[in-house]
């Protein structure tokens, strides 16, 4: 047999070492702070949802929402000690301003993977700008259920008054799940002038979880 | 040699391909442990059990990864194709029997023989009857880990069959309490059984929690911390991850190294789940002492492999450091961590996949043994806070004074308030009139909503609070009703205090009773006064803790009398809940029965009873309270000087002066404060020399005593203290030598003129001006 090429197993375990290493930094970096890259970003989290499990995707949007993210235990919502998820929110939060995101998240949110559209619906609620209310009310009266579902959700997010009229129009909506996305979302931009709307909605919609969204509604407006 | 060709080359070579690569893979896992310790106990679970994950994946790796490193040990000329047909273990049955032929090693077509291998005589063993021998071997030990597996499945089923689920509203509350805190929905089942010695969570689709029968006697504190800990591991799904894991070892059982990963990666399971414990607010040093009673009643029993058990003793003592490490990283995890750590592990993983045979390597680079990550035991102490003026603070009231809901985020009910807006007002006005109409909707949920939402907006209408207490006291649903009383302590109307009175005396559910008491403290109104005292002699522990706190919000001396006999409650937490009411109520009346309370065997009521005496202020306290200046417990003594000092007796300078000699240096510290409150002329000895204690809090506080005192006899110690190294005592020297009515003080004082310090001079002259 041959001499031994160990230096070359050596070689290999340091490189994989080194791989891993540069893997693991990755939550550094993230806590640091990102690339100015809106747009690379939102690529990046979009495919890191694709085909997660309701679980985790709902903690995950929970983050993306803005909330402490991972489990209530962290002190409820936005006071999560969790630094990572302090991290994430940071990363999340203070930079969505570039309009160029949105077509991109227009188009993740219509049909598609499930958790991929959801969190595109909340980080379209989180790019404040005009474009992205624009494309949110715009999928408010899409064809498809789920797109207006999610069209509201993230106009309550957006809280840009702009996102009212639509809303309330919205209350009529056929499907219940839109219906109640609309109240909670109306409750969530906190215009006094809902609860006119809201009220015959708790009193007469059909559907209790309709109802149920109008009454937390209309306990949020001042 | 020529053997070593027959394993890489022959049918088995597939499998010892494989053992080689998840040997290397597994090694690296190890030696890269002690680097992980700056992750939290989640993120390695997860290195952890993506490496296992990784380990059954390595053979399927292999074939998808396009590049070869050419260091495995190979016969020569290289054989690709033994890769290509590589059947390791792990992979499905039909794909490791194809080397089971009985005929020669090239058994599929395209695989280039290797001759040589079949002309080795020296070979012990003859190649094919190897590989079948092997291969028997392997699939008779995955059979034997699968089937060991379905016994401990069979008898966790059978222990939950037997188990009865706990009773009582006490347990009820902790399971909801923990459930809710974790966020889990429905609360998981808790079920007590006499065949198992520790608490254990079991069961894939509907997960119970079990526990030994003996938990009936624990407390409080410890049932919440277990049940935390189980719940944890529910919510993690650490039950599914688990039965993975094992199904990975199952497969490698022949393998030491995944074995020891699969007891790494459960116990990095059982710290990530402390963790949320901790996050949800545990004491670590608490936590760690249920963990540590739990295990001693446990002695060395063992819990079915199907179920995790809080407290194996295994790793226990990691774990107990783990959790009372000061600095230890607690984060759970985010997708955003998850990602970064499961892709770092399964790149790792690529450049072994990616192992090839190539030129022999006679030795391959042993994997070190494990480094277990030693993390040092540290002991938090206290910093000891230098104290200017004491102030002592009652510990308890921030405990009580949520509300069930209190975490709820609230409204502010000032825009109903405030009179300038009033189309606001008018709009949250018809809010509220549509929301109490919903409270007669069909759906509890939208009951519920409605009654929260009143509360929230916070209308202070007749009305709304009318609605309230009809939901209170005539809804049919327990939630309902509880968020009734809720919304009814939010709008803090004393026109609801007959419904809560009510609904506290005679609801069936201890919850809205609860709520009622918290509703009733937060309302304020002296009416409540006699049902909240009737509802001091409810079994429920809490609601009598509720009523307590709300008695002592109130603050009328009517509660006093029943108050002063909860402090002879069964409950510890109650009797110092008690205490705190009658300090906050400061009724004379209160001194002899905290009097008495004061030799209870609770170190908490003691040092809650010192408070209190302090608040009231009585001198027939001090007697008492001097008793408690040799209490074993240092915060019990540091109190009672407090309360000595507030008191302002000059009976207590003699008990005081001995406090000073006292080993805990806040109880000096508040005992020099406090003799500069008794009005004494004359300085105790034992404050002179306590101007010169180690600590600099006491020096400080002993100073600014002399000051008060006024007396000359201090000057000389005063003036040493001019030179102090703290600068705090230093200043408070100079205001006291100010104080000093004595021609003596000004000579300290003139020096310090000509101190560098341009501050010292300032406060000098001041001094010398008040002193003339």
């Amino acid at each position: 047999m041959p001499a031994a090429p160990r230096p070359l197993v050596l070689l290999g375990l340091l490189a994989s070492g080194a791989l891993a290493a540069a893997a693991f930094g990755g939550h550094r970096v993230l806590a640091q702070g990102r690339p100015a890259d809106d747009a690379a970003n939102v690529r990046i989290l979009l495919e890191a949802m694709r085909g997660t499990g309701p679980i985790p995707c709902g903690f995950a949007l929970s983050v993306v929402e803005g909330n402490a993210g991972w489990g209530r235990w962290s002190g409820g919502a936005g006071s999560g000690r969790d630094s990572v998820t302090t991290a994430l929110k940071a990363w999340l939060g203070e930079e969505l301003h570039d309009p160029g995101v949105v077509p991109a998240l227009a188009a993740a949110l219509g049909p598609g993977d499930a958790c991929v559209r959801q969190t595109a619906a909340r980080l379209l609620g989180r790019v404040h700008h005009a474009a992205a209310t624009r494309a949110l009310v715009t999928a408010l009266r899409d064809a498809d259920a789920t797109s207006r579902e999610l069209g509201a959700i993230g106009l309550g997010l957006a809280g840009d008054p702009a996102g009212y009229e639509p809303l309330v129009a919205a209350l009529r909506d056929p499907a219940a799940p839109v219906r109640a996305a609309s109240a909670a979302a109306l409750g969530q931009l906190g215009d006094h002038r809902a609860a006119a709307p809201l009220l015959p909605l708790l009193a007469r919609d059909p559907a209790p979880e309709v109802r149920r969204a109008a009454a937390a509604a209309l306990g949020a407006l001042e | 040699m020529t053997g070593l060709d027959a394993l890489i080359t022959g049918p088995i070579g597939g499998f010892v391909e494989a053992v080689l690569k998840g040997t290397l893979f597994l090694g690296l896992l190890f030696l890269a442990h002690p680097f992980l310790r700056r992750l939290s106990a989640g993120a390695r679970h997860l290195v952890w059990g993506a490496g296992l994950a990784v380990l059954v994946a390595l053979p399927l790796l292999s074939r998808v990864v396009p590049w070869r490193l050419g260091v495995l040990p190979a016969a020569t000329p290289p054989a690709p194709a033994v890769l290509e047909r590589g059947a390791a273990p792990a992979e499905l049955p039909h794909d490791v029997g194809a080397p089971v032929t009985p005929t020669t090693g090239a058994a599929s077509p395209g695989v280039a023989p290797a001759p040589e291998v079949h002309r080795t005589p020296s070979a012990p063993w003859s190649t094919p009857s190897l590989a079948v021998i092997l291969f028997g071997v392997w699939v008779v030990g995955v059979i034997a880990v699968f089937a060991r597996m379905y016994l401990s499945h069979r008898a966790a089923r059978r222990i939950v069959a037997s188990g009865r689920p706990v009773e009582g509203e006490a347990w009820d509350d902790a399971r909801h309490w923990a459930a809710a805190h974790l966020g889990l929905e429905p609360a998981p089942a808790v079920l007590l059984t006499s065949l198992l010695p520790l608490p254990v969570t079991t069961g894939l689709r509907v997960p119970v929690v079990l526990l030994p029968a003996e938990a009936e006697e624990w407390s409080a504190a410890r049932r919440e911390s277990v049940l935390l800990h189980e719940m944890a591991h529910i919510r993690r799904g650490d039950l599914l991850t688990q039965l993975a894991a094992r199904i990975a070892c199952a497969l490698w059982w022949f393998h030491p190294l995944a074995w020891r990963a699969l007891f790494r990666f459960r116990a990095e399971s059982e710290r990530a789940a402390d963790d949320l414990v901790l996050a949800a607010g545990r004491r670590p040093s608490e936590y760690a002492q249920d963990l540590l009673a739990v295990v001693q009643d446990a002695g060395k029993g063992r819990a079915p492999m199907h179920a995790l058990a809080m407290a194996q003793r295994t790793d226990f003592e990691g774990r107990l450091l783990a959790i009372l490490e000061p600095g230890a990283s607690r984060r759970g995890v985010t997708p955003m961590t998850a990602i970064p750590l499961i892709l770092a592990v399964s790149v790792t993983a690529l450049p072994f996949a990616a192992l090839s045979p190539a030129t022999p390597a006679p030795t391959v680079a042993a994997p070190a043994a494990e480094a277990e990550a030693q993390q040092p035991a540290r002991v938090v102490t206290p910093t000891p806070t230098p104290t200017p003026t004491v102030s002592l603070r009652p510990a308890i009231a921030a405990a009580v004074a949520r509300g069930v809901r209190g975490a709820l985020p609230v409204a502010a009910p000032a825009a109903v308030l405030a009179g300038g807006r009033s189309r606001s007002s008018a709009q949250s006005r018809q809010a509220a009139l549509g929301l109490v109409g919903a409270l007669r909707d069909a759906d509890v949920g939208v009951r519920e909503s409605a009654a929260t939402g009143l509360g929230q907006l916070g209308v202070q209408d007749t009305a709304v609070v009318a609605a309230l207490g009809r939901a209170l006291t005539t809804d049919a649903d327990a939630g309902v009703r509880r968020a009734a009383a809720w919304a009814l302590g939010q709008l803090e109307q004393a026109a609801a205090v007959p419904a809560l009175a009510a609904a506290l005396a005679h609801d069936r559910d201890v919850e809205v009773r609860r709520e009622c008491a918290w509703a009733l403290g937060q309302v304020e109104d002296a009416a409540a006064v006699d049902p909240l005292v009737a509802a001091l002699s409810d079994p429920d522990a809490e609601l009598r803790g509720k009523a307590v706190w709300a008695l002592g919000q109130i603050e009328d001396a009517r509660a006093v009398g029943p108050l002063v006999n909860v402090l002879r409650d069964a409950d510890p937490e109650t009797r110092a809940q008690a205490a705190w009411a009658l300090g906050q109520i400061e009724s004379k009346d209160a001194t002899e029965g905290l009097g008495r309370a004061a030799s209870d065997t609770s170190p908490h009521v003691r040092s809650q009873v010192a408070w209190a005496l302090g608040q009231i202020e009585d001198a027939r306290a001090v007697p008492a309270l001097g008793r408690l200046l040799h209490d074993p417990v240092a915060e019990v003594r540091k109190q009672a000087a407090w309360a000595l000092g507030q008191i302002e007796d000059q009976g207590s300078a003699e008990p005081l002066a001995g406090a000073l000699d006292d080993s805990d240096a806040e109880v000096r510290q508040n005992a020099a404060w406090a003799l500069g409150q008794v009005g004494v002329q004359r300085i105790p000895p034992a404050l002179i020399t306590a101007l010169a204690d180690a600590d600099a809090g006491v020096r400080k506080n002993a100073a600014w005593a002399a000051g008060q005192i006024g007396d000359g006899a201090a000057i000389p110690a005063l003036n040493k203290l001019l030179l102090d190294t703290d600068r705090e005592v230093q200043k408070t020297a100079v205001w006291a030598l100010g104080q000093m009515d004595d021609p003596r003080a000004l000579d300290g004082l003139t020096r310090l003129l000509q101190s560098p310090d341009p501050e010292l001079r300032r406060m000098a002259v001041q001094a010398l001006g008040r002193s003339n």
